[in-house]
């Protein structure tokens, strides 16, 4: 530690030359001049280091001892920086290097988003990045605040947002909103009619009065459960005595019959082989490219473009917002596609899309046709499923 | 010319009879002697000689002589000093 600051303090070390030079020793000690590594050169001279801003006074106790005084040799930082002052190029590096520092600690290099748990880190990023701040953003130019306010005007599943910026750091809080509970107006009338066609098996009304049975078939539209209860005489005659509307709500299950259908040209535009056609080089700096090559910004149509970020990481595995980029191309070719392969892609596309459109229901029997032309192949999917056909809609009158 | 007695000696006197710390009543010189390697001594007067080889410290009504070899005077100021080096002897003159 004393090493490291006699360096940044700088040291002089100086020749005493006299009858008696040991004495400078007791001058200097009783001044209170600090001094180390004493050694005699012959009877009449000692060399002795000092501070350097402690240099003149012992010079001048020195000479007070009867003894002259040169300097040997200086030591340290300051004399580090005395002896480049010559070296223009590397003052000027280190001008630029300051400069730098100074410069890009005013910019926003690193953004975290913490307090998110269902909303993704990559989407905030990518809304705040729209609003024009992100890695690269001018500190203090952000307005925190306009910022923050515009942002939770476009994610309603934010409740909260701040940005507290320390140095090149951004750190993005967000609190998410609680979901709004579904408000259900019981004042309000509705019936349950069939969302499509089908044959009831089950009829589960939990208010209302069902208007059709087991076994019956019924059209998309039909009204399943009426908002109308009536009540009969209690004479058996079979006489409406009273009408009353209620909310009606409940459950019709039915067997349905689906019917889908999708189709795949056997032929497509495909980036041929594996080498690249072409490839360049970009940089990458706060954010921004700035491609090396021609036609940088010509749209990627008629070709398949893959640009890859290797960026200047630091040893804790922070990556900075520097580096290169790799762009390649590998130009579209028209090629064949394998026709079984392509009906086993169908296939599952259907069956996909059958799950997510049945909504708890469950497939019951499958049957596939497919088509095969010389251009196209189509796959169709007639399925017999068994689901829950009741609509609730809203009686306006 | 008569040897009488000094005013310092009869501090030193006062304080060996009263069993008192003869540095703190007396003002004398205390040496400390760490290993063969170290030389501490409070209470000195300034280096009458220096080399690497044989230093000479007064110690007011002493001398302090040390002999040996690499002698360096490490640290100095108005009231203690430092020495280091492979010290052979301390002979008090």
């Amino acid at each position: 530690m004393q090493r490291l600051i006699n360096f940044l303090r700088g040291t002089v070390t100086l020749e005493a030359k006299g009858p008696f030079p040991e004495r400078c020793f007791n001058i200097c000690a009783a001044e209170g001049v600090g001094f180390w590594g004493a050694q005699q050169v012959d009877e009449t001279r000692v060399r002795f280091t000092v501070a350097r801003w402690d240099r003149k006074r012992a010079a001048a106790l020195a000479e007070r001892a009867m003894c002259t005084v040169r300097v040997v040799e200086q030591g340290g930082l300051p004399a580090l920086l005395w002896q480049l002052r010559r070296r223009y190029g590397l003052l000027a590096g280190l001008a630029v290097l300051l400069a730098l520092i100074s410069v890009l600690s005013r910019f926003v290099l690193v953004v975290e988003v913490t307090g998110n748990e269902t909303v993704s880190s990559s989407r905030i990023l990518a809304v705040l990045q729209e609003h024009g701040f992100g890695v690269g953003s001018y500190g203090p130019e952000v307005d925190v605040r306009d910022l923050s306010n515009q942002v939770l005007l476009e994610m309603e599943e934010l409740s909260f947002l701040t940005i507290n910026l320390s140095g090149i750091r951004a750190e993005v809080i967000v609190r998410e909103a609680r979901p709004t509970p579904e408000v259900v107006d019981e004042d309000q009338l509705t019936e349950v009619v069939a969302a499509r066609d089908g044959i009831v098996v089950d009829v589960d009304a939990i208010r209302g009065r069902e208007t059709v049975q087991a076994g019956q078939a019924v059209l998309e539209g039909e009204v399943l459960i009426s908002s109308m209860l009536l009540q009969e005489s209690p004479d058996g005659s079979g006489e409406i005595i009273s009408r009353r509307q209620v909310r009606a709500e409940g459950e019709v299950w039915a067997l349905t019959r689906r019917v889908l259908s999708a189709a795949t040209p056997l032929s497509a535009l495909r980036a041929a082989g594996e080498e690249p056609d072409w490839s360049g080089w970009g940089l990458n700096f706060l954010g921004r490219r700035l491609n090396f090559y021609g036609d940088g910004s010509k749209p990627d149509t008629g070709c398949d473009k893959i640009a890859i970020l290797y960026p200047v990481t630091l040893p804790g595995g922070l990556a900075l917002p520097f580096g290169l980029w790799q762009v390649t191309g590998r130009a579209y070719a028209p090629a064949a596609v394998d026709a079984d392969a392509a009906e086993r892609w169908l296939r599952a596309l259907l069956d996909e899309r059958l799950a997510l459109s049945l909504d708890g229901g469950e497939v019951l029997a499958r049957d596939w046709q497919v088509t095969r032309t010389e251009d196209t192949v189509t796959v169709t999917l007639t399925a017999q499923c068994l689901e829950q056909i009741g609509r609730t809609v809203v009686l306006t009158e | 010319m008569t040897d009488r007695p000094s005013w310092h000696g009869l501090l030193e006197r006062t304080a060996e009879s009263l069993d008192l710390p003869g540095d703190v009543v007396a003002g004398l010189a205390r040496v400390e002697l760490v290993g063969n390697r170290e030389f501490w001594m409070e209470g000195h007067r300034g280096i009458l000689s220096y080399g690497e080889e044989e230093i000479h410290i007064s110690g007011g009504r002493t001398t302090v002589c040390l002999r040996g070899t690499g002698l360096e005077l490490r640290s100095m100021n108005a009231n203690t000093l430092c020495i280091t080096g492979e010290i052979r002897s301390v002979e008090l003159t």
